[in-house]
């Protein structure tokens, strides 16, 4: 059924949503470290108009070569008009991702100069739309087959041991792509600057990102996800306590590296932690793919 | 039965790409519009403006606001404030990291002595150019 929908040349309304929002979570995965990178919002304060124009080209260019080699659409019999439109929809999908994430996170918006605002919006974009047009390899495993291996039945598990490994999976997940942000200074700068209101959307967001990605998206196996019985196994549950996880291991995390001093008040350690959750989010559903 | 899906198909997936496409387009009209108002070494105009003072404990915290009006972008700007107050002037200095054209940005300075029962003096005494 996967298979003979992948050679269709065009596709139904609900597979071009689900694969915007496949798009999106492998966005998220590949840009999301990018976003918590001080050195890209001071590129964007400095960037001229030939230069911004230029990293777009090049962000078009690698685009066009990777939907060439599957895409983001797993199209495998696309003709060159075909992939160029591909092409255009993950820098559209990119440039908003980037965008809106951005914006999420204070970097631009209000008070911040539009040529800034834009020239961070076309570097973010380019980890962003890269990560969409690899978003099957990244997450369904299209390239080495790992969609069909997982597809195969697998030994009963009971709920508890499903519970279990979907929650030590987000963990495992959280800790890989957030490991790498946990010790930098953009945390503390990140959550000096936003307010409960922003830290409220962040949580918000953390959560439908995490929910798109592993029930939205519907990567390999979302049909056993959705099946799973038990409390924890409910997807809005499931993304709930997934989100939890990863809300702890951003604590530890955090810990580890003694960005969290005993003298701040608490406010300041659920802001860094809040901050830290949204890749750790991106991480932890990326990593319940996988199990 | 397979004409209509397809016809719907091929709409869906037109939409799709009419979408990204307005969105792509829209950053190339804005690096467009872009173009002819920054160039690479012009230099940036700061200019500086005490906003307000009040007691802090048992100093006094001066704010201000320091504004690029020009289009170069400034980095390493260094902010002086010179109290001229007796018995003896005082001087705090800040540096902010970044300053784009049009950006700006709030600095305290905290001084002992209430700067207004003197003479307060805030500067950009030097920046980088990026």
């Amino acid at each position: 059924m996967a298979r003979a929908r992948r050679h269709r040349d065009h596709v139904s309304a609900g597979e071009e949503l689900r694969s915007a929002v496949q798009g999106f979570a492998g966005g998220m995965l590949f840009g999301v470290p990018l976003l918590y990178t001080m050195e890209i919002w001071w590129l964007g304060d400095h960037t001229t108009a030939p230069q911004m124009l230029v990293v777009l080209i090049v962000t078009a260019a690698v685009v066009f070569l990777l939907n060439l080699t599957g895409g983001f659409k797993g199209r495998k019999h696309a003709g060159l008009d075909n992939v160029a439109m591909d092409s255009i929809e993950a820098l559209g999908i990119g440039v908003v991702s980037a965008a809106a994430i951005l914006a999420l996170l204070h970097r631009i918006g209000p008070g911040i100069p539009a040529p800034a605002s834009l020239a961070k919006i076309v570097y973010e974009a380019m980890p962003f739309a890269i990560g969409v047009s690899l978003a099957r390899q990244l997450l369904a495993g299209d390239r080495t087959g790992g969609a069909e291996r997982r597809r195969r039945p697998r030994p009963p598990r009971s709920v508890g041991e499903e519970t279990a490994a979907d929650l030590s999976a987000a963990a495992v997940g959280a800790l890989l792509v957030a490991f790498n942000i946990a010790p930098t200074d953009e945390i503390d700068m990140l959550s000096a600057a936003l307010g409960p209101a922003s830290l409220a959307a962040i949580v918000a967001a953390s959560l439908a990102v995490s929910y798109a990605i592993v029930f939205a998206a519907e990567f390999a196996d979302h049909e056993h996800r959705h099946r799973q019985e038990g409390l924890l196994q409910r997807p809005l549950s499931e993304t709930l306590a997934s989100y939890a996880v990863a809300l702890g291991m951003s604590g530890l995390m955090l810990f580890i590296f003694q960005n969290l001093s005993a003298a701040d008040p608490w406010e300041n350690h659920a802001a860094k932690i809040i901050v830290l959750g949204l890749p750790a989010a991106v991480g932890g559903a990326a990593g319940r793919l996988a199990v | 039965m397979s004409a209509r899906p397809l016809r719907g198909s091929i709409l869906v997936e037109w939409a799709a790409f009419g979408i990204a496409a307005l969105v792509v387009l829209g950053v190339l009209a804005a690096i467009a519009s872009m173009w002819g108002t920054a160039r690479p070494g012009e230099l940036a105009r700061i200019v500086v403006d005490v906003t307000g003072v009040e007691p802090v404990g048992d100093a006094y915290a001066a704010t201000v606001n320091v504004r690029n009006v020009g289009t170069g972008t400034a980095a390493a700007v260094q902010v002086v404030a010179e109290l001229e107050v007796d018995p003896q002037p005082m001087e705090g200095e800040q540096v902010i990291d970044i300053l784009p054209g049009g950006g700006e940005h709030t600095v305290v300075f905290v001084f002992p002595s209430d700067p207004r029962q003197g003479r307060l003096d805030v500067r950009i005494a030097s920046y980088q150019d990026p």
